[in-house]
């Protein structure tokens, strides 16, 4: 291998140094924001990880990296060690360290480049206003001979003197157990095991290393190792200032001292090896540039037992594997499906089953992050622009537990970076525009995360000064982004929502602060890619509230096959709200125009369709009814019927002529963010769960695709994208099909209302009966009904009119006991008759109009109709003349 | 116990170790590769004096070589010198805790190399 | 001693370095892809993988004749024609993850050619994008332009503009 490191051991330096600067700057907010309160552990637990960026740089020979993490680390001491207040500056220097020091990061190679002059000399100061900082480099070797310190070994006895004759480095040794040991969460066996596996240890007046440790005083030892220089002190774990190596000269003058001369080592080897005498043998110095530290040997560490570090792309191959696997598994079924009579096979595919979807749910756990991850730069994302730009800004994070997928979390960092960025560059007011506006100073901007409809939802909502639809119209008929006409139509949501428009974003917009030229419409694009959606709600001096929609997995979604001629789609379920079948003989009455766009009436709405087929640019045809011939569909409008400039009269001359099998419509009705339209397709299948695949980028500007996947019997077909066919079909310029939609809801809401009179029989019961059922309404004296058996009677008109009373026929409380009048309903009876009978009921509410639609009712029973609700209490319809006519028939 | 062995892809480095194997005056042998050295080692346990071994081979690493003769019990007496290149500091610090009697450092010179490798056999002492 | 598997599309005998070949065999569906840039002849499962397939004739500008495309020529991933040298790195990083297939009408023998056999591309190609091509081979008097891979799977961001 030529490189001089390996790669992996570079990568893991440059993964585990960026998660360290990353709890770095959360941490500095903390301590800025407490003062001299901050905790002390917060402190270390900065210091700790710089301390380890240092470490590793220094281990790799990342000079700058390492000349910049030491100094913060040496202000980071006296702060811990409260010889130093942290400030703002204090604070800002140590951010833009951080800054730079990520700089360095993304080109390791060529970190030496990275300017880093002010902050350094910044830190500088810092340390030098500080008491002397404890973590001065030592000298490497010890001068020869005049160490103290040396003197306490006793360096006459056999072993030491063997040491001495042997051409090994013997270094002395420093050892703070309170820094070197605890502070650095080891164990002293672990630390002595460490040692001896490296060499041996010699320690003053012949003490074993365990009882020094465990003396907890610092204290020296002298070691003979193999190991050369730097790589000492690494391999101790030590800091390379407490490793000395002995100068040769040094351990000349030791082992001069001693009283017996040096033996060779040569006990082995059979023939006389005249070259030993000749070589000079000296300790060979690695290049002395390179100051080798600690941490790297702490690399090979394992996480606390709970958590594995374990490589992405392996976790990648094992998620697509167990999709595959789902797949197979589904083939496998449909092949089964026919063979029911093999018992044993169906509780192994049973089996089978189960632990494929166990697999399959697990492993997309293992790549579900918390989105907290992302969120927390946030906060120092906003507090360098506020600073920059004089505002105040506090930030609000909510939902930072929700789980998303790993691979989404890094797709969606850069574009909410770019929101947040631009919320505090534009949407928030300074200080005193917001006090003029009587808003509090201070602008927030909340980040909230949660799940909805299997999706995810990241809001971010500012209380700053909102988009002005009208700059917006503006702004974007400028730039060509829309013409007049189109600005006209819009709705207010919509123009604002033009923000993301490509071509919209423009210089003005990207300032040194928001951005690096990345637009508003990258943004969408890149969570578009994702199958998310991203859309803006805002209102004038209030505020803006951006939503960013994204899929919980990338991986396998359910989705609905369609097709359009030979065609086929995947519609992914989340995105389907309901199916639409309209049969030929309904297609005049459902199906309508508004302004040249083709409408479905469903229910209170009117629903914009989009041809799945004119969007792909497949020709319309449909079958000819008696020859079955393919024939090209030229009607311009779905509720034209067909015929026309053919010929041949496609309706059939017998009675039958609504029933054109072909005519029927399959719509289905979907959505995506505000997105929702009705997409008209030939045929439904069955739905199916797909494993998305991603469209080559060949075919990136196809919009109207989000994907690819192969179908369980291998087919590939494509994934359409909801918002994608919407743009294609033009859908968005359309405010006017709001309006007519809107018009519409309401004068269907009036069609159906209805006059109905309220009543009650027992005390909290309400019903209605609608007025046009009614022949009468009296009051009634109770004592002048008469009873004859069972029955109940009254004089009406000359006649007796059987009464009946509620809680005979229905499950309902009963008429009060104690009062001595009610009401008599008559209900209008059929054409020519005579009323049947009439319903005896305690109170008379209200004669109001209330919506003729109902929804089923928890009573069971003649003449129910059903039950709603009006003004809050439940009211129950009944059609009267069912009552009466059921009871008289009894 | 007469033989050195090299262990080392690398013709040229299992030249200049065969140079200074003469010179101490034992028998040369070599293996191209960690699974090769292995079989080698195995069928010379008796007469070894030292395995002279490069850190860095494609297939197995010299420190899984290392690994595997010091973790069986008829292997693990002989002593072991490790070949690496550059500063491999990391890879270093890890052959000796692994039981590594030495290492030399490329490039060098055959008189570095026979000191360490004599070094090396006499920490079997 | 390089060597090439020739290849016929629209009439056009062509060869391919080999070193940028995965694998090549026959077409048995091909799901088109609407809307999608002339070239892209559509889409082909290749053992649970979702490949792009390019149709070399319409790429290279090739009269469409009545051609029935069934071989598939499998390239090999971007990552593994960026080490053989077959790819600069011009190639657009959205191409990272694809996996692309040349779909031609017949595939014919491996052919081994010597370095200095291989001359620049004549400027006659009778009406084929020169730029498509990174050399010729001569070969028992058959001449062979070699398909310059990136070229061919480079995105053609002309064709590509919705």
């Amino acid at each position: 291998m030529d490189t001089l490191f390996d790669d992996s051991l570079v990568q893991e330096f440059i993964t585990e140094s960026r998660e360290h600067l990353d709890s770095i700057e959360p941490d500095l907010l903390l301590v800025e924001e407490q003062g001299k309160a901050a905790a002390g552990e917060v402190v270390h637990r900065i210091f700790r990880a710089i301390h380890s960026v240092k470490g590793g740089a220094s281990f790799l020979a990342y000079d700058a990296l390492k000349g910049l993490s030491h100094k913060m680390e040496s202000v980071l001491m006296l702060i811990r060690d409260g010889e130093l207040e942290i400030s703002a500056p204090i604070t800002d220097v140590l951010l833009r360290s951080v800054d730079k020091l990520r700089l360095m990061l993304d080109d390791v190679t060529a970190s030496d480049s990275v300017e880093c002059g002010e902050e350094s000399a910044l830190l500088e100061q810092y340390m030098n206003g500080g008491a002397a900082p404890a973590a001065e480099a030592q000298p490497e070797a010890a001068p020869a001979g005049t160490d103290d310190r040396l003197s306490a070994f006793d360096w006459q006895s056999e072993a030491m003197r063997s040491l001495l004759a042997k051409a090994s480095p013997v270094y002395l040794v420093e050892v703070i157990p309170a820094e070197d040991i605890s502070a650095e969460e080891r164990t002293a066996e672990a630390f002595i095991q460490n040692t001896l596996s490296l060499g041996t240890p010699f320690l003053a007046g012949g003490e074993e290393l365990a009882a020094a440790l465990a003396a907890g005083k610092p204290f020296t030892f002298v070691f003979g190792t193999v190991l050369e220089d730097d790589l000492a002190a690494a391999a101790l774990e030590l800091p390379e200032e407490r490793v000395c190596a002995l100068s040769a000269e040094t351990l000349d003058n030791l082992s001069k001292s001693s009283v017996a001369a040096p033996v060779a080592p040569q006990a082995q080897v059979p023939q006389p090896v005249a070259p030993k005498a000749e070589t000079a043998v000296e300790v060979q110095e690695i290049a002395p540039e390179k100051n080798v530290a600690a941490p790297a040997a702490r690399a090979a560490r394992v996480e606390n037992a709970e958590t594995l570090r374990v490589r992405l792309d392996l976790l990648t191959r094992l998620m697509n594997s167990a999709g595959e696997l789902v797949l197979a598994r589904n083939q496998l079924f449909k092949a089964m499906e026919g063979m029911n009579d093999q018992p044993q096979l169906a509780a192994l595919l049973q089996n089978m089953d189960r632990v494929t979807a166990e697999i399959q749910g697990s492993v997309m756990q293992t790549r579900l992050q918390p989105v907290g991850g992302v969120f927390g730069k946030f906060p120092r994302v906003v507090r360098d622009i506020a600073r920059k730009l004089g505002k105040e800004i506090e930030v609000n994070l909510s939902g930072t537990e929700v789980e998303v997928d790993r691979s989404v979390i890094e797709l969606i960092s850069d574009p909410l970076t770019h929101i947040i960025r631009n919320c505090a560059d534009h949407a928030i007011e300074t200080p005193d525009e917001r006090a003029a506006n009587g808003k509090p100073r201070s602008g927030t901007i909340e980040i909230a995360a949660y799940h909805e409809g299997g999706q995810v939802i990241v809001a971010v909502i500012d209380d700053g000064r909102g988009i002005d639809p009208e700059k917006i119209r503006k702004s974007a008929e400028k730039k060509g982004v829309i013409t007049p006409e189109q600005g006209q139509r819009m709705s207010d949501s919509d123009l604002v929502n033009l923000i993301f428009a490509p071509g919209f974003s423009t210089a003005e917009q990207i300032t040194d602060v928001s951005g690096r030229g990345v637009g508003m419409d990258v943004v969408r694009t890149n969570i578009e890619k994702l199958g998310g959606s991203v859309e803006v709600d805002s209102r004038i001096g209030a505020g803006t509230t951006v939503f960013l929609r994204i899929p919980l997995t990338l991986a396998i979604v359910p989705a609905l096959l369609a097709g359009v001629q030979d065609d086929q789609f995947a519609v992914p379920q989340t995105s389907v709200e309901e199916i639409v079948w309209v049969r030929a003989k309904d297609v005049k009455s459902q199906i309508g125009r508004v302004h040249d766009k083709d409408v479905l009436r469903l229910r209170n709405t009117l629903l914009p369709l989009v041809r799945l087929a004119d969007i792909l640019g497949i020709e319309r045809t449909f079958e000819h009814p008696e020859t079955h011939e393919p024939l090209p569909d030229r009607r311009a409008r779905l509720s034209d019927r067909r015929g026309g400039t053919e010929s041949v009269d496609f309706e059939r001359r017998d009675g039958d002529r609504r029933t054109n099998w072909r005519g029927d419509y399959r719509i289905i009705v979907v959505r995506s963010g505000r997105t929702r339209y009705g997409l008209v397709v030939d045929r439904l299948f069955d739905s199916e769960d797909i494993v998305m695949k991603p469209l080559s980028g060949h075919l990136k500007n196809v919009r109207c695709f989000s994907g690819a996947t192969i179908t369980g019997d291998g087919r590939v077909i494509t994934v359409l994208d909801i918002e994608g066919v919407a743009a294609m079909a033009e859908l968005s310029q359309n405010a006017d099909l709001q309006r007519a939609s809107e018009d519409y809801a309401s004068k269907q809401e009036q069609t159906t209302r209805q006059a109905v009179v309220l009543f009650r029989n027992a005390a909290r019961e309400t019903f209605a009966v609608p007025q046009s059922a009614l022949l009468r309404l009296e009051r009634l004296e109770l004592d002048t009904v008469q009873t004859l058996g069972s029955e109940e009677f009254v004089n009406y008109r000359g006649r007796s009119l059987p009464v009946v009373r509620l809680e005979q026929r229905l499950p309902v409380g009963a008429f009060p006991a104690h009062l001595q009048h009610g009401y008599l309903l008559v209900p209008k009876p059929a054409a020519g008759a005579a009323p049947e009978g009439g319903v005896l009921v305690s109170e008379i509410v209200d004669a109001i109009e209330m919506k003729g639609e109902c929804e089923p009712s928890r009573i069971a029973g003649p003449g129910v109709l059903g039950s709603t609700v009006y003004e809050g209490e439940m009211v129950t319809l009944l059609d009267p003349a069912a009552l009466v006519s059921n009871a008289v028939l009894n | 116990m007469k033989k050195i062995i090299s262990v080392d892809d690398s013709r040229q480095i299992r030249m200049i170790v065969r140079g200074a194997v003469d010179v101490l005056g034992y028998e040369f042998i070599e293996a191209v590769d960690g699974l090769d050295g292995l079989r080698t080692i195995r069928a010379n346990k008796d007469d070894l004096a030292l395995v002279v071994l490069d850190v860095n081979m494609p297939g197995m690493l010299g420190t899984e070589l290392l690994a595997a003769l010091k973790g069986d019990p008829e292997l693990k007496s002989i002593p072991v010198m490790m070949v690496t290149t550059e500063s491999e500091g990391k890879l270093i610090i890890e052959s000796v805790r692994k039981g590594a009697a030495n290492y030399v450092v490329k490039p060098f010179d055959q008189s570095e190399l026979i000191a360490k490798m004599v070094e090396s056999m006499g920490e079997a002492a | 001693m390089k060597q090439f598997v020739t290849c016929e599309v629209d009439g056009c005998a062509l060869c391919v370095p080999i070193g940028a070949i995965q694998e090549v065999h026959g077409i048995r569906e091909i799901t088109p892809v609407r809307r999608a840039p002339e070239y892209v002849a559509g889409l082909l499962n290749l053992r649970g993988h979702v490949i792009t397939m390019i149709d070399l004739g319409a790429r290279i500008g090739t009269e469409r004749g009545t051609g029935p495309r069934e071989q598939n020529i499998v390239l090999k991933p971007l990552e593994a024609l960026r080490r053989a040298g077959l790819v600069s790195d011009q190639v657009d990083p959205e191409l990272q993850q694809d996996v692309i297939g040349l779909a031609v009408d017949a595939v014919g023998d491996v052919i081994e050619a010597e370095e200095d056999v291989m001359e620049a591309t004549p400027a006659n190609l009778s009406g084929l994008q020169a730029e498509f091509f990174g050399g010729v081979v001569r070969l028992d008097n058959c001449v062979y332009p070699i398909v310059d891979v990136s070229r061919v799977i480079r995105i053609d961001q002309a064709a590509c503009a919705a």
